[in-house]
This record gives structure tokens, sequence and C-alpha cells, in this order.
């Protein structure tokens, strides 16, 4: 099954003992088959939170208000097998630490046939075929053996490899990469962005790709959503966000990563403030303490989402279409 | 002008000398090298970006400069003085400080801020008569509030505890900052900040720097030199400008290739490099980079290359050095544009 994600006014909060954290607030997000899509901030922006809510993997102090529909089906009113089953056959998850995905005492092809014990139909013989077949497409020379290493054996690019393998051979509609290329270095991260890409040729559901580094989201995704403190600052398509962007923060960011400058800078570019409280409600706009662009309504109203056209998107008073 | 540190032909080893490895192991497996012949100089107030995969050793060689580690060969010498016993290591990291990898996992959980500001001076005896002060003083010199004297390492956020991090190296005025990963898990707004503050502080401080890292990104930013390791060996040093607009190994200009660029516009086609870095326990016969190389040649199979000057302050690995305009240049960039010779390096690999 392939269906669409929309998730629509999403909040999240975290009831800690410390008080109530808003964590995601307010967030729109669509998805369709075929598109990849890119969630991009810095750490604290709630891009993680997003994800665990889109794989109904969030903890028991966290509140949702809001819808995230995924082909028809509200997952936020599911209950508990239903939602459970969905995981294992609709939606996968690529963690960051290909280390820890995988458990470390047993061997790399029994636990890749685990992973498609919802497929009462075929047998082990079965699996194992399927098993080599993905092997192969996520460029894993000599399945067989792969399949009798352990975990250790294996290199950090490599258990990269057989964990978007793992997630693959679930069909699933829904991938989510959190961080898939953080833990890796640049060359295994050049190689796990090809592979990604080339795997979207075939594959035909929604990729979410989650990532503070702004070269990967712009080597990988179709459209982008910004976020900062818990919200979608900006959202639109790729191209847009990288060469168009709107919003104060967006062009903030951008402005930050030293990859952008060919040339020696003396100073690095930075964003001078810090994040604000999630445990205390902000009036106006969550970015207006740093923002370089403020406004007097920018500290007492919420802004609105300023539709820019071609699904352009920013949320921002000083933003005009 | 004599450097401020020199190290030639600097070794290491890594052998099994635990009871209960002896007594499993009768004999002994040969030691593993995990340097080899690293030869490198650092120049009063010069920062030197250290730059390679992981598991090419960039650690190790910081680690063993400072003799946290023994070198199986080669000589150091710092301040024009040869060091040789551990008396003359001590007094060389007397002089330096060196930057740990994770910044809140370096601050000891259980100490305050403040004590851990001034810990290094009280270690070398340089107690200073108000600790407090002194902490306040060292906080108001990275852009911290004073308050933070009486926080534990936890309460800090990355960025945070990075900044204690550099105030406590500098405490004891180094003449050398070895920093490892310096902004490794920092956002990139924050990365900036930290960089900017070390730069600041060593146009007013003036030491040298040895920036370890493999963000390519950043370390153009910071570095007046690169050294490029691959598997404990250095293939590439020069200026970092003249490395980077015109790169002479074919590991420096895949790492440079390699990076993501944050412009949709300029996608890569294929990825600049195949494989995975050897281990050190095979290493590969002839020129290491040989199994990896998207240019190797029959030559770099059989025979190691010496690690030649180029002029400009260059040094280089290799047999074939791209040369801007040579037909190495022009091989490479064919040979990273298509896919099928890269199939072909991969399938050689594999073999």
């Amino acid at each position: 099954m392939t269906g669409s994600l929309a998730a629509h006014d999403l909040s999240v909060r975290y009831m800690t003992r410390h008080g109530s954290v808003e964590a995601l607030r307010h967030v729109d997000l669509e998805a369709h088959p075929g598109e990849v899509i890119g969630i991009v901030g810095e750490s604290g922006c709630g891009k993680s939170t997003l994800v665990t809510a889109m794989a109904s993997l969030l903890p028991d102090n966290a509140r949702l208000q809001g819808s995230i529909v995924y082909g028809g089906v509200d997952l936020a009113t599911l209950d508990a097998d239903r939602r459970r089953q969905l995981r294992g056959n609709e939606i996968a998850l690529v963690g960051q630490d290909p280390m820890t995905a995988f458990n470390p005492v047993l061997t790399i092809g029994d636990q890749l046939i685990d992973f498609q014990h919802h497929r009462r139909d075929l047998s082990r013989a079965d699996k194992r075929a399927r098993i080599a077949v993905m092997l192969e497409r996520v460029g894993i020379a000599d399945a067989g053996r792969r399949m009798a290493s352990y975990p250790h054996e294996l290199s950090g690019g490599m258990r990269q490899r057989i964990a978007i393998a793992a997630a693959l051979l679930t069909d699933p509609g829904l991938l989510i990469a959190d961080e898939p290329t953080t833990a890796l270095d640049v060359t295994m991260e050049a190689q796990i962005i090809h592979l990604l890409r080339e795997l979207r040729q075939t594959y035909n559901g929604i990729i979410i790709v989650v990532s503070h580094h702004l070269g990967v989201i712009a080597e990988l995704c179709d459209r982008v959503y910004v976020m900062y403190a818990g919200e979608a600052v900006e959202s639109g398509e790729v191209n847009a966000i990288f060469h168009a962007a709107r919003h104060p923060y967006t062009q903030a960011l951008l402005a930050c990563d030293p990859a952008r400058f060919p040339q020696k800078l003396d100073r690095l570019p930075t964003i001078p403030g810090s994040l604000p409280s999630l445990t205390e409600p902000v009036a106006g706009c969550l970015y207006a303490a740093r923002c370089d662009r403020v406004l007097p309504q920018c500290r007492t109203t919420r802004p609105p989402c300023v539709d820019l056209g071609a699904g352009h998107v920013a949320r921002c008073h000083a933003v005009i279409p | 002008m004599t450097p401020l540190l020199s190290i030639e032909e600097i070794s290491a080893n890594f052998s099994r000398t635990g009871l209960i490895d002896r007594l499993l192991n009768p004999s002994p497996l040969p030691p593993v090298n995990i340097l080899d012949g690293v030869s490198l100089t650092l120049m009063q107030g010069e920062t030197l970006g250290l730059v390679g995969e992981s598991g090419s050793g960039k650690t190790t060689l910081a680690r063993t400069i400072l003799g946290l580690m023994p070198a199986a060969a080669g000589r150091i010498v710092f301040e024009g003085r040869p060091i040789v016993s551990q008396a003359d290591f001590s007094a060389l990291r007397r002089r330096s400080a060196m930057m740990f990898q994770d910044p809140v996992g370096s601050l000891s959980p259980r100490l305050r801020i403040g004590t851990l500001l001034t810990e290094p001076l009280v270690v070398q005896g340089k107690a200073p008569p108000d600790r407090r002060a002194a902490a306040k003083a060292m906080l108001a010199q990275v852009g911290l509030p004073a308050a933070f004297v009486d926080r534990y390492p936890h309460e800090l956020s990355g960025g945070q505890a990075r900044r204690v991090g550099v105030a406590r190296a500098l405490s004891t005025r180094p003449r050398l900052l070895v920093a490892d990963e310096p902004t490794a898990g920092l956002d990139v707004s924050v990365q900036g900040d930290v960089l900017n503050l070390i730069g600041e502080l060593k146009r007013e401080l003036a030491f040298a720097a040895i920036i370890i890292t493999h963000n390519l990104a950043m370390i153009r930013h910071v570095s007046d030199r690169l050294a490029i390791m691959y598997l404990g060996r250095l293939v590439e040093t020069g200026p970092t400008q003249a490395v980077f607009s015109a790169p002479m190994h074919p590991y420096t200009a895949t790492l440079i290739e390699s990076e993501p660029v944050p412009d949709p516009r300029r996608r890569s086609r294929h990825p600049a490099i195949s494989g995975e870095i050897p281990s050190v326990f095979r290493r590969p016969s002839g020129c290491e980079f040989h199994t990896r190389c998207p240019i190797a040649r029959d030559r770099c199979r059989r025979e190691a290359p010496a690690y030649s000057t180029m002029g400009d302050g260059r040094q280089v690995r290799c047999h074939f050095p791209l040369m801007p305009g040579g037909q190495e240049r022009e091989a490479f960039s064919r040979a990273s544009a298509t896919p099928g010779e890269r199939n072909d390096a991969m399938e050689y690999r594999q073999a």
C-alpha cells in the first residue's frame, strides 16, 4: 500500500517534572508517494519529535494534538495493536547510529529474516532469497557471507546499507531516515546519499530525510521543511528553500554553512542569541529575539503562514507575498 | 625562524600487551603499525588542520606528539629541544593543551565549572590566590556569564561546554593547542561561534594549534596549512587554500568532491569514491590508496610512492600526482564522472 501522509496542526508536549515542554507546535506537513521530503533544523527544533510522532513511537509522557493521517488512517487515534501492525508493514525507520540498529548477538541474516515476520506466506528459504536480492540492491556484494556475519564484523557504512535494506524488506509505504549519514565519514556519506538516490528510482513510497546537514538535504530532497523551536517556519521546493528563502531564520541558517564559501573567511557567520525556552509559552514569533528584521507585532502576535506560491510557505510577519 | 614543533619520521605500534592476551596467544602477533613515518612541522602561531577518515590515525598522532602514547620510532623537537624522556614530555605537556572530542564528556560530571576551569593551574602548582575570581575572569574571556562558576557540566549545552573546554585548555597559556574534533556534534551556527572564539583568542594569545577534524567545509576557513592522513601516513600537506583549489593526491581530491554541497542545482552525479578505508591489519601492497583510487595503475599496486616535495610548501605521496593541466587530473575528472570505471575499481577491491 502506498498512501499520502498529512500532518495537520500537529503539536506534541512532553510532560516532565519541570513542567510541560512544547516540542512541536502546530506543524502542517504533507508528503505524497514518490516524494523525498527533507526536514532540516538545529538541535532542539523538534525534528526528532516530528519523525517519532510519524512513526508512532512517542514515549508515554508525550501528549499529541492534531492529526497525522497516513493512507486515510489517523495514526493519532489508532489503538496500540493496529499501530504496531502499521509500523511493521507500512512505516520503516532508519536510525542515525548503525551500530545500535542491530542486535549484537544475532547474525545479520537471522535479523533480516525476523524483519519479515509479517510475511507469513514466505518460507525461510524465500526470505533468504529476498534478503540476497535486497543486499545486492543496496550495494553489498557477497550477500551469503554477509548474512552469516555479526554486526560488529561490519564497518559503519556497511551496517547503514544493511539498515536501509532491512527497512526496505518490509515494503514500507513510508521510509523515514533520521540523520542517516551523521555517524559516517564524508566518503561513506557520499555513498549513502548516492544509494538513497538510486533507490528512489525503483521505490514508490514516501521517503522522509531528517538532517541538520544542509548539504545532505540539498543533495537528496524534492521538498524541504525548515524547523525552528518546534515550528515549521518555512517549507517549499528544494530550489526555493536554498535559492529564494524568505524566512529570516532560513536565510541565517543557510548563511552560517561554511560549505557555501569557497574563499577563506576570517570570521564564520553565526546566529546570535539562543533558542527560546520550550517550557514557557511565547506570545509572538519564536524567532523574534534573534531576528534582524523584527517588527512590533512579532513580539505580540503569532505570525501567519504566508503563501508565496508553488507550495512555498513562510511563517513570518516580515514576508510579503 | 625555528618551528615550534617538528616531528620527524614518527611511527607508532599497537601490540598486545595485556596479561590475558599473552596467556591466550603465547606466540604473539606481529605489532600493527598505526602511524608510519609521519613528519610535520608547526610554526609559532600557525594553525594546522589534520584531516582524514576515521581510522586514519589523526587522534593517535596527536596523542603520540603529547606523549600520551609511546612512539616506536622517530624524533620530536619542541621549542628547539628534543623530547626524549618522560620528563621532557611532562615539560611539553605543561606548555601545551589538548581538547578532547566530547565537549561535555571531557568535563568531570561531579565538579563545578569554577573548579574545572582552575584545575589545570592547581595541578601545575600555579593556583591563583582567588580561584573563584580567576574562574569568573576565564568565563568572561569566552563570553559566558559569571554565574556559570557554580553550575555542573550537565547543566550546559554542547556549545557552552565547548566554550568552557576552550577556557580551561587556555588557562595555562599554552604555546600549542591540540583540538580533537572541536566542533563535532555542534550545530552549524554554534560551530561558527566556537571557531570564531578560538580564532580571537589565538590572535590575542598567539599560540599554535593543531585541529583534528573530518569536516572539510569548516577546516578550510580556520587553518593555514592542511595535512591529510590515510592509514597512518601523511599523503598530502600544503597551504590550505592551495590544497583546496588544486589537490594533488587523488585521496584529497576525492575527499573534497565527496563533501555534500548545500546547493540543489549542483548535485553530485556519482560518489567520488567507492569502497571503505582498509584495515591497518591488512595494509594493501604498494600505494595503500590504490584499492580505492580512480586512477591507479600497475605501478601503484607494486611500489609504494615516496613522500615528495612539490614546491610552494607542498608535499604529496603519489606516483601520479594531479598537476594542474596534467593528464592525471584529466583522468581523475573523467573517472569521477563515469560510473563504468568506478565499477572496475570496485571489482578490483573485492578481488
